[in-house]
């Protein structure tokens, strides 16, 4: 696994699926620092990959972006052979593929998370190695380590849509508040087989916590 | 349609005046001199069948097999050389698996098949290779369902329901387009297929032959594989069945169901002939009877009639005006005197004398 170089931007950064009935909710926050220089701190870092799937990325900003268009490309690809649009699955596969064979001068943390007329909805991470992981709901990035116990507490199966987006503004929030890598504004999509719902939430409209 | 290529046919790169690439025809040839081999697609599955020619007796059955598997769901059959075909087998099996490694699930057939479309094509371009002499068909099932493919040495490839290709296309053709597709279960066509390849095998040209048969379907998981030996055999049977039944004129069917008379009941258009004769019979009949009922007032006909019956019957008719009317009357009516011929005679006789 390669680290960052010195200067290089870094996706500190907080980012999270949940799966629901019908469709996912990706949340990110957004910031990027190079060092202690929060060079960007509205990034969107909910990228479209295709029209109903999105990745989440977190590690080298450089190293995400690069990946992200070449599975874009491939997935532009596959639809026009294809004739249909790819499913969350070779996405996701066609990120591991890149990432594992490129491990050594990667370092990229992705969450694939979309809609497809097969699968349904999905969600799948692919940490730093190059392993992925079908999962129902995926935190990534540094700020997501203060938040596993309370996530793990508050997640139950068949939430609706609109707990699934109070999970994640809330989850995503409290990883904020905790870590220094993450802040700004909260981000979300929510995907369903329809249409991609893009929220933004700013920083006074964040959840309330317990702040001392 | 054979044609001399005059110069322009020696090699693929070059085309010919009107067009044509004559190698690439004269792959086509190699396809046309091999073996009969059809695909049948029908709702629950793919069926491949090949008439596998024996040129030896001392051949090990079931060896040397023309149809294969490449990537256990995808079935290839072929007409033509053998040696080319196992090189696009092999490419078949390349591309599956490398497909599978990048995107992680199996290859679709309409894919497989433009891959393999594309690899053939390529060898029609290049005068250092020849094109490849074989027609592949290709059976698979995949997401939407059963799907067969024929390519062609040109490289084009088109999905098929039916398709046949090598020596007996012509004859199989024929009866693939006699089948119905829609309501046909997988293990019909496989005797279908059976059929038609023994109806396509000339007897007169190679004798010995082997039929091999394959599926993919539900029976078979999705999994392409020769059909089971049970109804390998079954479908064998109904083949030389239905030859013998083909060549014999007064063949008597057996109580088998195969075989049975369909029931039709008699349309009732066709009894009206034999109505309108039965009716004009009839009429006729009745009129004539109503005829001599009328002549003879009602009473029965007298036959047989000779001189003395006619004079009395005569002598009736002036007493009572008709033929059949009797009277017991002891004096003559008056009219008796002028309509008697002796009593005329007689009047006449004292007119005169």
């Amino acid at each position: 696994m390669a680290s960052l170089r010195p200067g290089e931007a870094n996706l500190g950064t907080t980012i999270m699926a949940v799966e629901f009935d019908g469709g996912v909710v990706v949340g990110a926050d957004s910031r990027t620092t190079t060092g202690a220089y929060i060079a960007n701190r509205v990034t969107d870092k909910l990228t479209k990959v295709h029209d109903l799937i999105y990745c989440c990325r977190s590690g080298s900003a450089a190293d995400t972006q690069a990946i992200a268009d070449v599975v874009k490309y491939h997935l532009e690809l596959y639809a026009a052979q294809h004739n249909e649009p790819p499913t969350v699955k070779v996405a996701a596969s066609l990120f591991q593929e890149i990432c594992y064979q490129n491990k050594n001068n990667l370092s990229a943390g992705i969450i694939v998370a979309g809609w497809d007329a097969r699968d349904g909805a999905s969600v799948y991470e692919i940490p730093l190695g190059g392993s992925i992981h079908r999962q129902t709901f995926a935190i990534g990035g540094s700020g997501s380590t203060y938040i596993y116990g309370y996530c793990d507490k508050v997640f139950r199966d068949g939430m609706t849509k609109e707990q699934c987006v109070e999970f994640v503004k809330n989850s995503v929030s409290l990883a904020m508040t905790r870590d220094g890598s993450s802040g700004g504004v909260v981000r979300l999509a929510v995907i369903t087989k329809d249409n991609v719902e893009r929220i933004f939430v700013p920083g006074d409209m964040l959840p309330e916590q317990y702040l001392g | 349609m054979t044609s001399i290529g005059t110069g322009y046919d020696l090699s693929v790169s070059t085309y010919s005046p009107d067009g044509r690439v004559f190698q690439v025809e004269y792959a086509q040839k190699a396809v046309d001199n091999s073996g009969t081999a059809i695909g049948l697609r029908v709702k629950g599955g793919v069926v491949l069948a090949v008439e596998k020619i024996k040129h030896s007796r001392l051949l090990v059955p079931h060896s040397n097999r023309r149809i294969m598997t490449a990537g256990k769901y995808i079935g290839v059959a072929s007409a033509g050389w053998m040696s080319d075909t196992r090189h696009l087998v092999k490419r078949v099996r390349d591309e599956a698996r490398s497909y599978n490694d990048v995107y992680k699930t199996k290859i679709p057939a309409s894919i497989i098949a433009e891959r393999l479309g594309m690899y053939v094509q390529a060898y029609t371009l290049y005068s250092s290779v020849r094109p490849f002499g074989v027609s592949t068909l290709l059976a698979c099932m995949d997401r939407n369902g059963p799907q067969l493919y024929m390519v062609e040495p040109s490289g084009q490839y088109v999905g098929y329901r039916g398709c046949a290709v090598g020596k007996g296309k012509q004859v199989a053709k024929t009866e693939i387009e006699k089948l119905n597709f829609d309501n046909m279960s997988v293990r019909e066509a496989v005797k279908e297929a059976a059929r038609i390849i023994y109806t396509a095998h000339d007897d007169t040209k190679d004798k010995l032959f082997e039929l091999e048969l394959s599926w993919v379907c539900e029976e078979s998981n999705g999994l392409h594989e020769h059909v089971p030996q049970d109804l390998y055999d079954e479908a064998v049977q109904y083949a030389e069945r239905s030859l013998d039944e083909d060549e014999d004129e007064d063949n008597e069917m057996e109580d088998d169901e195969d075989f049975e008379l369909a029931k039709m009941p008699v349309p009732f258009e066709s009894i009206i002939p034999f109505a309108i004769i039965s009716g004009m019979f009839t009429v006729t009949g009745l009129g004539i009877h109503y005829a001599h009922y009328k002549r003879n007032d009602g009473k029965p006909v007298r036959y047989s009639l000779d001189d003395w019956d006619r004079k009395m019957l005569l002598r009736d008719k002036q007493l009572t005006g008709t033929d059949r009317g009797q009277v017991d009357n002891v004096v003559a009516p008056k009219e008796f005197k002028v309509n008697s011929v002796w009593q005329v005679h007689h009047s006449l006789r004292n007119a005169f004398w």
